[in-house]
C-alpha cells in the first residue's frame, strides 16, 4: 500500500512541476455545460427529454407535466421560453416523438399525446398499453425509452419496494408496440435509472445498487435474459410469460460472485458495466449514445450514462466478447445542477440532460435542473477506449501520447475487485486483487498501448489509474485518469 | 430544586395516610384505604442485573445514608453492627443471583452527553434536580439494567412514583449512560504465568461473517509476536484468533480500532469492543472501554473470504494518542486465559452459604410482604419465625413496642417515626380509613405522583425558580406558554374525561413545541385521576346542537372561520400537520378531541380569563364577532360551527389560505386533471377538479368513476414531496363513494348480481381520453366491440353556491345481448318521481333514450338500465347531486 502511494505522490508532484505556468485543462475547456434558467413558478423535476419535429425541447416532469422550452439551443439558456403542453399526468419518465405524436411512459401506461386543435396545448390522451399493474407503491416506476429499429418501446418497470414484486410485471422489462401490444421480454429488474439504445437500437438500462446489485451497473437487456434479481419471478407463471420466454430461471444463490451465477444460470447476463459506487457514482440513471458523427467530439457510438446522486454523466466503452458486451467506463462530466436522470443526445449533437433531488439527494444543490453539455471543438486528452486483450488490456487515447510516459510503468497502477451478489441491500467492494503490469508498449500510430497483464480477474472490475501518461503535444495528464473495466469473458485472440 | 417532597411528610398529622403510605397492610391485616392510589414496592426479580451488592448491602444496613428520603425500613438497626453486616451481605448476595432475562439489542451503545441533555429536558430534572449531583455509578452495576428500568418504570413497580417519559431503548440507553457514566472500569486478570507474545489459533472455511470458532478445529496453533493474521500463510478462506493479555498501565477510558479486510471483532474479557464483522474491504470500526490498571485478557477474531486480507488493530488512552496495539504490553498464557467470558475478578461471585442464608433471611424479614422476586410474582403476607404479625385493629396495646418503638428492636421493621407520627398512627390504629374528600384525595395524588413539580393548580406548584430554566420550547415566540406545562386548575371541566384519561395513562403530546415530556401513569391512575378531576372541578355538559345549524353548513362556515380569510386561526395554529403561517402553536385538528365544548366556548369568548397570559387574542371582544359577515354575525352559531368543523379531526379539509407547501392544486376558470394513487379510487386515478369546487376522481382500473366530492380538489404534497409515497385522500368535503366493479355487465338472469370482477380481466379496456376547451375529460374506453364515452360536466344549481354533475355516457359500437349499465346501488333505493332516484345520500337525475325503462332491483340493491342490442348510438344523461 505504502508503495503505492509514495508512486501517487510522485507522480501528483511531476504534474505540478510540468504545469507550473499553464492552467490544468479543465472539463469546461472541451465540454462546456450550459444550465438552462427554469423561470420562477415551474418546478421541472425532469423525468423524460424529447425533441419536437419543431426544434422545441420538450421536457416532462415528476409532477406529471411536460413542458415545451423554445430556444433551446442557443448558445446561452438565456432565452428559452417554457411552455406548459400537458399536466396531471402520473410521473412521466419517458418521451419519444413518432409518427406525430408524442408518446410519455406514466407510472401506470405508455399514452400517446397530441395537440389536435393546435393551440399549444395537449387535448387528446390515448393508452397504447397500461398492461402491467401497479399496487400503488412509490417505487413502482416505470421508464420507457424510445424505439427501437421494430418500432418497440422499452420499459423497465421498478420492483414494489427494494425486494419483491406484487403486481405482473414488476421488476421486469416489457416491450411496447405502436399498436399497442405488449411483449414481457426481460426479468430481473430492480430500480431503473434510466434506459436507452445504443447505435445498433439494442437497449440498455441502469439498474441501482440495492438487494442483487452490489453496485450501480450498465445493463444489456435481451429478451429472455434474467438481469439479476429474482424478485418478479412469479410472473414466469403467467401464460403470456411462459409462451414467449419458457420457464423461469433457477433463483441465484445469494453471496455468491456474478461470474459464478453468470457460468451455473445461463439466462443470468451479468451487467456489462459494473460502475463502481462511491468512485464514479451512486446512482446511475439516464443513457444517451453518441450518434452526432462527430459532433459531439471523438467518442463515437460509446453511451453517455448519468449519475443522479453525484450530479455527473460518466462515459461507457462497450465491446463485444465471445456474443456479450463488457467494457470500460470513465468519468465524464461532473457539475450538473441537480440529480440527473434524464439524458438525450440531440440532433445538433449536445447532449440534454434533466435533473431531480426530490426523494434522493443530488451533489448538484438545486431541487431540480436543466443542463446541456456541448462539445467546444477542442478534443480533450481521454482513453477512448479500453479493449480487452487475452493477455491484458489496450488503451487508445484520444490523442497521440509522450512515449516515455506511456511506456512507463509507474505511469500506472492496477487493482481489482468486485461486489457481493446477494438478497441484501448492496455490497462492499469484495476480493481485491493487484495485477501486475508486466509491459507497455506503445503502438506505430503513437496512440494505443497495450498493457500486459498478470492476474485478470473475470467479474472484477478493473481500476486503472494512467495518472502518468502524457499527450504527445501539450504534455498534458489525462482529464480522467480513471478507467474501471468490467470483465466477464476473454478473448482468445 | 433539592430532593423532592415526600408525601410521608407532608401528611404528618394524619396516621391514616401514613399507615396507607408506609404499606402497613402488607404484614398487618387491615384495610386498605380505598381513597388513596395503592402503594407497592419493586418487583426485585432483576435486582443482580441493575444493583451492585454493595449499594445493596450499604442500603440495607442504612436507607436513609444511601437513598435520603427514602421509606424504607432498617431491618438490621436491632442488631450488633457486626451481625448486621453479616446479613446484609447474605441479603445481597441473594438478590445479586436474581437476575433479568432480558436479551438487550446489542447495536445499542449508550451516548452520556445525549443522555445528559434528555436528563434536562424531558423532566427527570423536575423531579430529581440535575442529573450531574447523582451519585448513581455505586447503585447501577451497569447501564443496561438502569436503562430497562427508565425505558418503563412501571414494568418492576407497578405502584411505583416514578412515571414512564416515554423513553425508548437508546434514548433509556443514553440516559442511563450519563447516570451511570460508563460503569466502574474493568478490573484486571492478571494472570500469574503469562509470556511474551500473543497465542494464535488458525482456521480454514468460506464464511462471511465470523464463526464460532470454538466449534471449529484449528490447523495450526502457538505463539507469535504480533496480531497479523498473515501467520495464517493463506491468503482466501481463513480465520485466526489471537488472544492474550495487555497491560494498562493507568486506569482510564481506553479507545481500540481495527481496520480489517474482511471481517474482524475485538474483545476485552467479555465485553466486545470493536465489531467490524462481515466481508468488507479496509473497514475500520472502534469502540471504547474503562479499564483498571492491570492485565486484561483480551481476543482477537479476523476472517478473510477473498482478496486483500489485513487486519490492522490500534489504541488510544490516558496520556498517549492513536498507535499501533503491539510491543511488550502483549503476553500471553492460554491455560489462564477466560476466553470471550467474564474471568473471575469480574464475575461476582456468589458463595453457596451466604445466597442461602440471604434467601432465609429475606424470608425471615418479611421482604416478601412487599417485595416480589419472581416476574409478576406474588407477594406473601408473612408468617415469620414469630407467626404472623398482629392486625392493625390490636396495634393499640403494641405502641412502642415492635415496629413502633422508638428504637430499632431486633429484627423488627423499623421506620424512624417522629414521636408526633407515632401518635398520629395510634390514633388512626382500630378505625377504618377516613373518607376523603374528592379535593382531598386529588390533592394527595398531585403530591404524592409529584404532578406539583411542573404544573400549577389553584395557586399550588408549578417549576421553582430554579428550575424553571430547564423547561425549554422550539417555538421561542410563543413565549411561556410554549415551554412551561399547562396549569391544571379547573382541568377536569377542559378536557374530555377520555382524552384526560388518555393523557394520565400514556403521557399523550399534542405541544409538540415543548420540550418537557408529560410522563405516563398507567390506565389505573389515570381512571382514578380523571374521577376526581371531574368531580372537583364539575365540568358542564353543553351541546353544540342547540343552534341549529344544518351539518353541511356548519361545516362549510367552520372551515371559513379557521382560514385566513376568517378568524385566521391558522396564522398561529398548525392544522393537521401543515405548518401555520406564523408561530407554530397547537394543532387545531386535535382540539375536539381534547375540549369539552362548553369549555372550549369560554375560552373562545375570552381566552385570558381561562389561561391568564396567553398570546390567543379575543376573536369575540364583549362577545361580538369581529365576523359580522358569517353567519349574520351569530357568535353562538359562529362557535358552534367552529367545533363541528374541528370535530373532523385530521379529516376535516384544509382551510382556506393554509398552503400544503403550495401544493394544494387550485382550480379556476378550467378543469384540472391529477393522475396519482388516490384513496378509494385506486392505483390508476385520475382525479378530476371542475370549475364550482366539485370534484370526481375516475377509476381507470374499473373505467368508472369512484368518487364525488365538494371543496378543495387534490392536494398533492404527498406526492410532490420526498419520494411521495401512499394514497393521497381527496382534499374537499361532502365525499360520496360510488360501488365498485364495472361498469356494464351482460347479465342473462335478470336477478343475478352485478358481477365482482375486475374490469380489465373481463375485457374493459381503457382508452385514455380527450379534454374540451375547458380542459374536461371525456373518458373513453371499450368493452369487446362496445366503443364508450363518459363525460362528466359541472352544473350549477338552485341559488345556492354548490355545483352538480352532470354525465353523458354514449354507447357505440355492437352491444351484446343482455348488457346492462348501472346507474348505482342503495340498500334502499327510492324513486323521488319518474327520473329521479335517491340513492342514499346521492340523488340521480336521469334522462334516457325514449322508450328505455330503469330497471329497479330491490333484492341486488341496484338501479339499471338496459341497453337495447339494437342500437348503434346510445346515450345515457344523469346529473348528480350529493
Amino acid at each position: 500500500m505504502s508503495k503505492v502511494f509514495k508512486t501517487l505522490a510522485a507522480i501528483s508532484f511531476s504534474t505540478l512541476v510540468t504545469f507550473g505556468q499553464n492552467a490544468t485543462p479543465t472539463e469546461e475547456d472541451y465540454y462546456k455545460l450550459i444550465k438552462i434558467p427554469i423561470p420562477e413558478g415551474i418546478v421541472l423535476e425532469a423525468g423524460g427529454l424529447e425533441v419536437m419535429p419543431n426544434k422545441k425541447l420538450a421536457v416532462s416532469t415528476r409532477r406529471g407535466d411536460v413542458y415545451m422550452v423554445e430556444n433551446a439551443f442557443e448558445d446561452t439558456g438565456d432565452n428559452a421560453k417554457f411552455t406548459l403542453w400537458a399536466e396531471g399526468l402520473h410521473e412521466v419518465l419517458g418521451l419519444s416523438f413518432a409518427d406525430g405524436w408524442l408518446y410519455a411512459t406514466q407510472r401506470p401506461e405508455v399514452t400517446r399525446i397530441k395537440d389536435l386543435d393546435g393551440d399549444g396545448r395537449a387535448d387528446l390522451f390515448e393508452t397504447v398499453s397500461d398492461a402491467w399493474e401497479i399496487s400503488g407503491d412509490y417505487h413502482e416506476y416505470a421508464f420507457g425509452s424510445k424505439f427501437d429499429k421494430e418500432g418497440n418501446m422499452w420499459v423497465v418497470l421498478c420492483l414494489t419496494g427494494s425486494f419483491s414484486s406484487k403486481v405482473p410485471y414488476r421488476g421486469w422489462c416489457v416491450r411496447v408496440s405502436k399498436d399497442g401490444k405488449m411483449i414481457p421480454t426481460a426479468s430481473g429488474i430492480r430500480s431503473p435509472g434510466g434506459i436507452g439504445l445504443n447505435a445498433l437500437g439494442e437497449a440498455f438500462y441502469c439498474d441501482n445498487q440495492g438487494p442483487w446489485n452490489g453496485t450501480s451497473a450498465l445493463k444489456h437487456l435481451t429478451p429472455g435474459s434474467f438481469q439479476g434479481h429474482p424478485g418478479g419471478f412469479g410472473w414466469y407463471d403467467l401464460d403470456a410469460t411462459k409462451k414467449a420466454l419458457g420457464d423461469k430461471p433457477a433463483v441465484p444463490v445469494s453471496g455468491s460472485r456474478f461470474h459464478k451465477e453468470m457460468e451455473r444460470l445461463p439466462k443470468y447476463r451479468p451487467p456489462a458495466i459494473l460502475i463502481p459506487h462511491g468512485k464514479l457514482g451512486n446512482s446511475a440513471s439516464g443513457i444517451a449514445c453518441d450518434e452526432s458523427g462527430g459532433k459531439f467530439g471523438p467518442f463515437k457510438e460509446q453511451l453517455f450514462v448519468s449519475d443522479q446522486t453525484h450530479s455527473v454523466v460518466n462515459r461507457c466503452f462497450l465491446e463485444k466478447v465471445n456474443g456479450f458486451y463488457q467494457g470500460a467506463c470513465f468519468p465524464f462530466r461532473k457539475g450538473f445542477g441537480s440529480g440527473n436522470v434524464p439524458l438525450m443526445q440531440c440532433p445538433d449533437g449536445s447532449l440534454y440532460s434533466g435533473g431531480t433531488d426530490r426523494g434522493w439527494g443530488a451533489r448538484g444543490g438545486s431541487r431540480h435542473a436543466l443542463d446541456r453539455v456541448v462539445w467546444t471543438g477542442k478534443t480533450p486528452f481521454e482513453i477512448l477506449e479500453m479493449r480487452i486483450r487475452p493477455k491484458g488490456f489496450e488503451l487508445e487515447f484520444t490523442k497521440p501520447v509522450d512515449r516515455k510516459s506511456a511506456t512507463n510503468l509507474s505511469s500506472y497502477t492496477m487493482k481489482t475487485y468486485t461486489y457481493i451478489f446477494q438478497s441484501k441491500y448492496g455490497s462492499p467492494e469484495v476480493d481485491h486483487t493487484t495485477p501486475t503490469i508486466k509491459s507497455a508498449t506503445l503502438a506505430k500510430d503513437g496512440k494505443t498501448v497495450t498493457l500486459e497483464v498478470e492476474g485478470l480477474q473475470i467479474g472484477h472490475v478493473h481500476d486503472l489509474q494512467s495518472s502518468g501518461v502524457r499527450s504527445k503535444e501539450e504534455s498534458h495528464p489525462l482529464l480522467h485518469p480513471g478507467a474501471y473495466y468490467t470483465l466477464w469473458h476473454l478473448p482468445k485472440s | 430544586m433539592g430532593a423532592p417532597a415526600s408525601p410521608l411528610f407532608d401528611h404528618s398529622g394524619d396516621g391514616g395516610v401514613l399507615i396507607h403510605e408506609l404499606n402497613c397492610v402488607a404484614c398487618h391485616e387491615g384495610k386498605v384505604n380505598a381513597f388513596l392510589p395503592p402503594v407497592g414496592a419493586p418487583n426485585l426479580s432483576e435486582a443482580g442485573s441493575r444493583l451492585t451488592p454493595n449499594w445493596i448491602r450499604a442500603f440495607l444496613i442504612n436507607p436513609e445514608k444511601v437513598s435520603p428520603g427514602s421509606s424504607h425500613p432498617v431491618l438490621l438497626g436491632g442488631l450488633s453492627p457486626s451481625e448486621a453486616k453479616v446479613r446484609a451481605e447474605a441479603l445481597a448476595q441473594y438478590l445479586s443471583m436474581l437476575k433479568s432475562t432480558r436479551v438487550p439489542e446489542e447495536s445499542l451503545r449508550g451516548n452520556a452527553e445525549t443522555g445528559q441533555q434528555l436528563f434536562d429536558q424531558v423532566g427527570c430534572v423536575a423531579c430529581h434536580g440535575q442529573a450531574a449531583g447523582m451519585n448513581l455509578q455505586a447503585k447501577y452495576s451497569n447501564t443496561q439494567g438502569l436503562a430497562d428500568l427508565l425505558e418503563n418504570p412501571r414494568r418492576l413497580n407497578l405502584h411505583g412514583r416514578m412515571p414512564s417519559l416515554g423513553l425508548n431503548a437508546q434514548e433509556a440507553l443514553d440516559v442511563a449512560s450519563a447516570l451511570v457514566k460508563g460503569g466502574p472500569p474493568r478490573l484486571p486478570d492478571n494472570p500469574k504465568n503469562d509470556r511474551p507474545g500473543v497465542y494464535y489459533q488458525t482456521y480454514a472455511g468460506d464464511w462471511d461473517r465470523l464463526p464460532d470458532f470454538d466449534k471449529l478445529k484449528p490447523f495450526k496453533k502457538g505463539v507469535v509476536d504480533n496480531l497479523s493474521p498473515t501467520i495464517a500463510g493463506l491468503e482466501d478462506y481463513f480465520g485466526v484468533r489471537h488472544s492474550g493479555f495487555l497491560l494498562i498501565d493507568k486506569s482510564g477510558e481506553y479507545e481500540f480500532s481495527t481496520n480489517s479486510d474482511d471481517g474482524s471483532r475485538f474483545y476485552v474479557g467479555e465485553q466486545l469492543v470493536v465489531n467490524n464483522d462481515g466481508v468488507h474491504g479496509g473497514v475500520t470500526k472502534k469502540g471504547t472501554i474503562s479499564l483498571a490498571s492491570g492485565k486484561h485478557a483480551f481476543t482477537l477474531l479476523f476472517f478473510d473470504k477473498e482478496g486483500g486480507e489485513h487486519n490492522h488493530v490500534r489504541w488510544s488512552g490516558p496520556g498517549f494518542s492513536e498507535k499501533a496495539l503491539e510491543g511488550d504490553i502483549l503476553t500471553q498464557s492460554p491455560d489462564e486465559h477466560p476466553g470471550i467470558r467474564p474471568s473471575k475478578k469480574n464475575r461476582f461471585i456468589a458463595e453457596f452459604d451466604k445466597v442461602k442464608l440471604g434467601k432465609q433471611l429475606f424470608s425471615e424479614l418479611n421482604c416478601a410482604a412487599c417485595h416480589a422476586v419472581e416476574p409478576n410474582g406474588k407477594l406473601h403476607r408473612p408468617e415469620g419465625i414469630l407467626g404472623p404479625p398482629p392486625a392493625l385493629v390490636e396495634m393499640k396495646e403494641a405502641l412502642g413496642r415492635g415496629c413502633l418503638s422508638s428504637t430499632p428492636i431486633d429484627i423488627a421493621p423499623h421506620f424512624r417515626l417522629t414521636l408526633n407520627q407515632t401518635k398520629d398512627i395510634a390514633v388512626a390504629l382500630g378505625k377504618s380509613p377516613a373518607k376523603l374528600k374528592p379535593a382531598e384525595v386529588l390533592n394527595h395524588a398531585l403530591v404524592a405522583y409529584q404532578c406539583y413539580a411542573c404544573h400549577k393548580r389553584s395557586g399550588i406548584g408549578g417549576p421553582t425558580d430554579e428550575g424553571d430554566s430547564y423547561f425549554l420550547t422550539t417555538q421561542q415566540a410563543m413565549g411561556p406558554e410554549g415551554r412551561l406545562p399547562p396549569h391544571l386548575s379547573g382541568v377536569g371541566a377542559k378536557l374530555k374525561s377520555n382524552w384526560l384519561k388518555e393523557v394520565i395513562a400514556k403521557g399523550t403530546k399534542v405541544r409538540p413545541y415543548m420540550m418537557t415530556r408529560m410522563p405516563s401513569y398507567g390506565p389505573e391512575l389515570a381512571a382514578r385521576l380523571t374521577e376526581s378531576f371531574i368531580e372537583v372541578d364539575k365540568p358542564k355538559e353543553t351541546s353544540t346542537l342547540v343552534t341549529k345549524l344544518s351539518r353541511r353548513e356548519a361545516l362549510k362556515k367552520g372551515r371559513e372561520l379557521i382560514g385566513s380569510k376568517g378568524m385566521a386561526c391558522v396564522s398561529c395554529h398548525t392544522f393537521a400537520g401543515i405548518p401555520s403561517l406564523g408561530v407554530q402553536g397547537m394543532d387545531l385538528t386535535v382540539m375536539s378531541k381534547r375540549l369539552r365544548f362548553d369549555w372550549l366556548s369560554r375560552y373562545l369568548l375570552d381566552p385570558t380569563s381561562l389561561r391568564p397570559g396567553t398570546r390567543m387574542p379575543s376573536f369575540w371582544p364583549q362577545g361580538k364577532s369581529t365576523k359580522p359577515d358569517v353567519l349574520d354575525g351569530d357568535t353562538s352559531k359562529q362557535i358552534a360551527a367552529i367545533h363541528q368543523y374541528l370535530s373532523l379531526g385530521e379529516k376535516a379539509p384544509i382551510p382556506s389560505g393554509l398552503a400544503r407547501s403550495g401544493m394544494q392544486l387550485s382550480v379556476d376558470e378550467e378543469a384540472r386533471l391529477y393522475r396519482n394513487f388516490i384513496d378509494g379510487a385506486g392505483s390508476r386515478a385520475i382525479g378530476v377538479g371542475y370549475p364550482g369546487e366539485v370534484n370526481l376522481a375516475w377509476d381507470a382500473n374499473h373505467l368508472r368513476p369512484a368518487l364525488f366530492w365538494h371543496g378543495p380538489f387534490m392536494d398533492a404534497s404527498r406526492h410532490w414531496s420526498g419520494r411521495g409515497q401512499g394514497f393521497q385522500a381527496p382534499d374537499g368535503f361532502n365525499r360520496l363513494t360510488l360501488p365498485d366493479g364495472p361498469p356494464f355487465a351482460n347479465l342473462n338472469d335478470p336477478l343475478a348480481p352485478w358481477p365482482k370482477l375486475d374490469a380489465r380481466a373481463v375485457g374493459f379496456r381503457f382508452g385514455g381520453y380527450l379534454l374540451d376547451k375547458q380542459r374536461r375529460p371525456t373518458f373513453r374506453y371499450s368493452f369487446g366491440d362496445l366503443k364508450v364515452e363518459d363525460f362528466f360536466k359541472e352544473r350549477r344549481h338552485g341559488d345556492d353556491e354548490d355545483f352538480a354533475l352532470d354525465r353523458i355516457v354514449t354507447i357505440k359500437g355492437k352491444v351484446s345481448d343482455d348488457l346492462f349499465f348501472r346507474i348505482g346501488v342503495d340498500s334502499s333505493p327510492q324513486q323521488l318521481s319518474e327520473n329521479i332516484f335517491k340513492l342514499g345520500d346521492l340523488i340521480v337525475h336521469l334522462s334516457l333514450p325514449r322508450g328505455t325503462k330503469v330497471l329497479t332491483r330491490v333484492e341486488q340493491r341496484d338501479l339499471l338500465v338496459p341497453v337495447p342490442s339494437d342500437a348503434k348510438k346510445f346515450v345515457i344523461k344523469q346529473t348528480f347531486e350529493w
